[in-house]
């Protein structure tokens, strides 16, 4: 749009001869034509943002869904005694990827439409991030734990983990 | 000379076996009397826990001292603030008397003869038996004495405040004696005691009507307007608005954990009482809470529908 605008100043001054009036009738213009790209621009990527962070609060949304599905059935297992015990590692290890994504699923603006994250996040984003980093670690040891085969500690480890998730949700998401 | 022992043989021998047996038994009735008093702690401790770690009195986001009052509890009639129950003589409860205590938790009469709001849950707590009383007693002695002062409730009635709670305990209040069930299982009624009178989850889960009672026809169905302005979902075991599709041992490891069925963590003041009370219950107590809860009448009461 600014090249753009530039390219018609050019065109403008080669028609416009070279007397001194009309030199600033160009200059009028052009400030005139810049302006408007401007205002253009700003609504362009004023749209282009809600459009973006309505995707994007949908995807972290269904992350999310995924991390809490892997995490519920997990504890399926654990509270029933079921017999699909060597499932537990593949369920920590999808949490475990998850977890890497949280930092990336919330750019700065995407806290606009219909998500439960609150501003606080790009206010206080150094805790946000210790946070995130918190569930990240302890969901790379649950991941771990899970390996080993040592039910009784991967049940400890479990709790570990959900622990880190209030570490955001307390402080940066909105309650029913 | 007297004393000598070979004077008196037969005193000499007495004397110091008496003197030995008297040290001994001295130091067996101390023993004893401390053991006891210990495991009076501890029964208050367990007590304590049962009743959701006291939660509303421990300023946890300001990080305030521990049960040292001050945290803010946001009702529709203003904002209580916690107050300090350490055993701080000028600011805590460390003069309370043994009647003291009891008349607070039982009638919501503070030493002074004041009557408390009933954002103390005296209406649950009046059920509370005696004995766990003091033990719990016991244990709040035992905590360290933390000297901090109360701070002023910011209420919506700012005068009459005495007198509108006289006739709110006479008036509006009509409280019922505790019902034990003897033709049902000793788990449920050991439920039923944790959850109606320790616990007290009907202050938060059961609706209030205008002047701040309980609407005991929708008891446990959950409220919209629970403490800190948050929503306290139905606990009835209704399929669709409440926790029908919950198993008892999805109701009891919550509790312990605070992960719901389906994975998502649980926040605010249902966090504390886990974290700092319930989870620390043994596993029979937790799932006798589970047993009660899903025995009870279901009520449809859809809290999310404007």
């Amino acid at each position: 749009m600014f090249t753009l605008s530039i390219g018609r100043q050019q065109q403008i001054n080669a028609l416009a001869g070279k007397t001194l009036d009309k030199e600033e009738s160009n200059m009028r213009n052009t400030i005139i034509i810049t302006a408007a790209s401007i205002m253009l621009l700003v609504i362009f990527y004023g749209e282009s943002s809600f459009a973006d962070s309505h995707g994007i609060i949908k995807y972290r949304q269904n992350v999310m869904k995924s991390t809490a599905g892997h995490m519920g059935a997990i504890v399926s297992i654990l509270k029933n005694s079921l017999p699909m015990q060597a499932h537990v590692a593949d369920h920590a290890r999808s949490m475990m990827q998850n977890s890497k994504m949280t930092l990336s699923m919330f750019p700065k603006g995407s806290g606009e439409g219909r998500t439960k994250a609150k501003q606080e996040i790009w206010g206080n984003w150094s805790k946000f991030e210790s946070a995130a980093k918190a569930f990240e670690r302890e969901s790379a040891k649950l991941a771990e734990v899970a390996e080993s085969g040592d039910m009784e500690a991967f049940a400890k480890q479990v709790r570990t983990t959900a622990k880190t998730c209030g570490g955001c949700h307390k402080h940066f998401r909105e309650r029913d | 000379m007297w004393w000598q022992p070979q004077a008196l043989p037969v005193k000499n021998k007495l004397i110091p076996a008496l003197c030995r047996l008297g040290f001994w038994l001295c130091l067996f009735l101390i023993i004893v009397n401390q053991a006891a008093g210990q495991s009076l702690i501890d029964t208050g401790k367990y007590i304590f826990h049962a009743s959701g770690g006291c939660s509303c009195h421990t300023d946890t986001k300001n990080d305030g001292a521990f049960l040292a009052g001050g945290k803010p509890i946001k009702t529709p009639f203003g904002t209580f603030y916690g107050t300090n129950i350490t055993p701080d003589p000028e600011t805590g409860i460390g003069k309370w008397s043994d009647d003291d205590f009891i008349h607070a938790m039982t009638k919501g009469l503070s030493p002074e003869g004041n009557h408390y709001f009933p954002v103390f849950p005296y209406t649950s707590f009046q059920w509370i038996t005696h004995e766990d009383l003091l033990a719990l007693k016991a244990y709040l002695s035992s905590i360290p004495a933390v000297r901090q002062k109360n701070l002023p409730h910011d209420l919506i009635l700012p005068f009459g405040r005495q007198a509108a709670m006289i006739v709110w305990k006479n008036v509006v209040w009509s409280p019922q004696p505790f019902i034990s069930k003897p033709e049902k299982s000793e788990s449920w009624n050991r439920g039923n005691y944790i959850t109606q009178a320790l616990a007290h989850c009907g202050e938060c889960h059961t609706p209030r009507n205008l002047l701040g009672a309980l609407k005991t026809d929708m008891h446990f169905s959950g409220s919209k307007e629970g403490p800190e302005g948050e929503l306290a979902p139905n606990i009835t075991p209704d399929i669709n608005t409440g926790i029908g599709d919950w198993s008892k041992v999805d109701i009891s490891y919550f509790l312990e954990t605070g992960i719901k069925p389906d994975g998502d963590d649980t926040q605010g003041l249902m966090l504390e009482v886990i974290e700092h009370g319930y989870q620390h219950l043994r596993q029979e107590d937790l799932d006798s809470i589970a047993e009660y809860l899903l025995s009870l009448p279901p009520i449809i009461n859809d809290l999310k529908a404007e």
